[in-house]
């Protein structure tokens, strides 16, 4: 998979999510596994504290439930 | 091979979450992987894919179809990164109005004068914002929403651009088959959250005679007509006798949950019925006691008690509202509140706050966190002010070296509601970056509150 054979709106994304390091692996990728191990290697997965604020996100049991509230 | 998300999924980043996703009507925003954001990023219909287990899982679980080749994501379904901090949730005060008097509000008909409601071009620009700060949900309060003259074409301003309706706070008094009907043909279905403060007492909590009458029709009306209600019922000496009856009651109406809410000392309040406001410890006795009852009979019913916990009769389960973390499981990093984390309240008069707790306080002192009409929605968000309050973490609590630094329930509790935290206390906090114990939580665990529960709750498990 070329990296630069993406549709421009792709690459902007990309652009805008990467590091220019990252960036220029991806372009030596060879197959869509191979990009997705990059991207995965890189240690862009979501904290802790970012995955609170996610649905099935941390783990903790009484995350102030909405339903208390509102 | 070429996909394409799906036309109910909407990918999304903001500043502090770079990926996620939404799924539409749905609340909240779900995690991804780096791998399958990834991966659903280039599910555009234009670029070719290798077959991969990231992709059949993406498949499998809804987010992604093959599809032609050109066939692209809608464009609400497409990658959006927002620069603001995530806020998934408004709550939206559309009308300081109400057709209702009630004692204890300051939203009452007699102070109508003093009340504003938002034009309608002000509400499509603040709609605008909104969703370009990446809102996807709005909760719509008042007042009496229903009250304002634009209220259906504000429902279908919200629809047009993605967003979604979850619940609307109203007295009901509006409520009729066309409205339910024109709801429905928006694609609207929300929670009908109706205040209803007891057989008997009704009339009286509202100021107008016949409410009691109306309220039940409407909640009716809405359970006849596949909406889910949950009914809001006020707790203080006058509601206190009858709210044994009214559960009963509510739950052979349909009603799918009702909350137990602890009348507040308002100013109106306590002019109106001074000395029948209950303590918050006269408030667990009673609520605990109406549980137990509720809880010794059949009842399809969920049951909250504000502040305190839930029942969940299908499951024979409680939940314990003060106990933020089971043992071991507290982290400094969580959200103080996380309503105030997820959700951005807004007034009838543009100002911005935490939660609609905290606007009565704010509004009183001066304290203002942003006016929407003077500044842009994602200015005040990423202000200093506003992230400070709702960005609170539960380590930002204990570093203030406050009540909560020291005591040992604080890995259980985390320092409970911040509004509570501002409201109860009898001296002045000194300001929003002050704000320390929830007193109604240093209550709970000084007074073995939990103990309590448990044997009045016998043979409920607690989750």
């Amino acid at each position: 998979m070329n990296i630069e054979e993406l549709s421009p709106e792709l690459q902007e994304q990309i652009k805008e999510a990467f590091s220019p390091e990252l960036l220029e692996k991806a372009k030596a990728a060879q197959s869509m596994e191979e990009l997705l191990d990059l991207v995965a290697s890189e240690g862009m997965e979501l904290s802790e504290e970012q995955l609170e604020l996610v649905a099935g996100g941390c783990g903790c049991d009484n995350c102030s439930p909405l339903g208390n509230c509102f | 091979m070429y996909y394409r998300v799906n036309d109910d999924i909407a990918l999304r980043g903001w500043k502090d979450i770079p990926y996620a996703y939404y799924v539409k009507d749905e609340p909240g925003a779900r995690k991804l992987t780096s791998r399958e954001f990834f991966c659903m990023l280039l599910c555009d219909g234009t670029t070719d894919l290798e077959p991969s287990s990231t992709l059949e899982r993406l498949e499998r679980r809804g987010l992604v179809s093959r599809c032609k080749k050109g066939d692209a994501p809608s464009a609400w379904s497409a990658y959006r990164r927002c620069g603001n901090a995530h806020v998934p949730k408004m709550n939206l005060m559309l009308s300081g109005r109400c057709n209702y008097n009630c004692p204890h509000c300051f939203n009452a008909a007699d102070n109508a004068p003093l009340m504003t409601e938002w034009s309608f071009e002000d509400l499509v620009r603040l709609l605008d914002q909104a969703q370009a700060c990446g809102i996807h949900s709005v909760m719509i309060t008042g007042g009496e929403p229903m009250l304002h003259p634009r209220f259906m074409d504000a429902v279908r301003e919200i629809y047009a651009r993605g967003m979604y309706v979850d619940k609307i706070n109203t007295n009901g008094s509006f409520i009729c088959k066309d409205v339910l009907d024109e709801l429905r043909a928006i694609g609207c279905d929300p929670l009908m959250k109706i205040s209803f403060d007891g057989l008997g007492c009704h009339d009286f909590m509202r100021g107008v005679a016949g409410a009691q009458e109306r309220t039940l029709r409407a909640i009716e009306l809405c359970v006849e007509n596949g909406f889910k209600v949950a009914a809001q019922v006020q707790v203080n000496r006058v509601t206190a006798g009858s709210l044994n009856e009214t559960l009963c009651y509510l739950d052979d109406l349909g009603v799918s949950s009702a909350r137990l809410i602890r009348t507040s000392e308002s100013d109106r309040w306590l002019a109106n019925a001074a000395g029948a406001t209950l303590s918050v410890e006269e408030y667990y006795a009673t609520s605990l006691e109406v549980c137990g009852r509720y809880a010794g009979h059949d009842h399809t019913m969920e049951l909250f008690v504000w502040q305190l916990l839930s029942l969940s009769p299908a499951s024979k389960s409680y939940r314990l509202f003060p106990v933020r973390f089971a043992e071991g499981a507290y982290h400094d990093g969580c959200s103080r509140c996380l309503a105030n984390r997820q959700m951005v309240a807004i007034t009838s008069a543009g100002e911005v706050v935490p939660c609609m707790q905290m606007s009565g306080y704010f509004a009183k002192r001066g304290i203002s966190l942003g006016n929407v009409h003077e500044k842009p929605l994602s200015d005040i968000l990423a202000s200093d002010v506003y992230q400070t309050v709702a960005c609170d973490t539960v380590g930002d609590l204990r570093r203030r070296k406050g009540k909560c630094a020291t005591c040992r329930h604080f890995e259980q509790c985390a320092g409970g509601c911040p509004a509570l935290a501002l409201i109860l206390p009898d001296r002045e906090v000194e300001g929003v970056r002050s704000i320390d114990a929830d007193p109604s939580k240093c209550l709970f665990f000084d007074g073995d509150w939990q103990q309590r529960i448990k044997t009045m709750l016998a043979g409920w498990n607690c989750k």
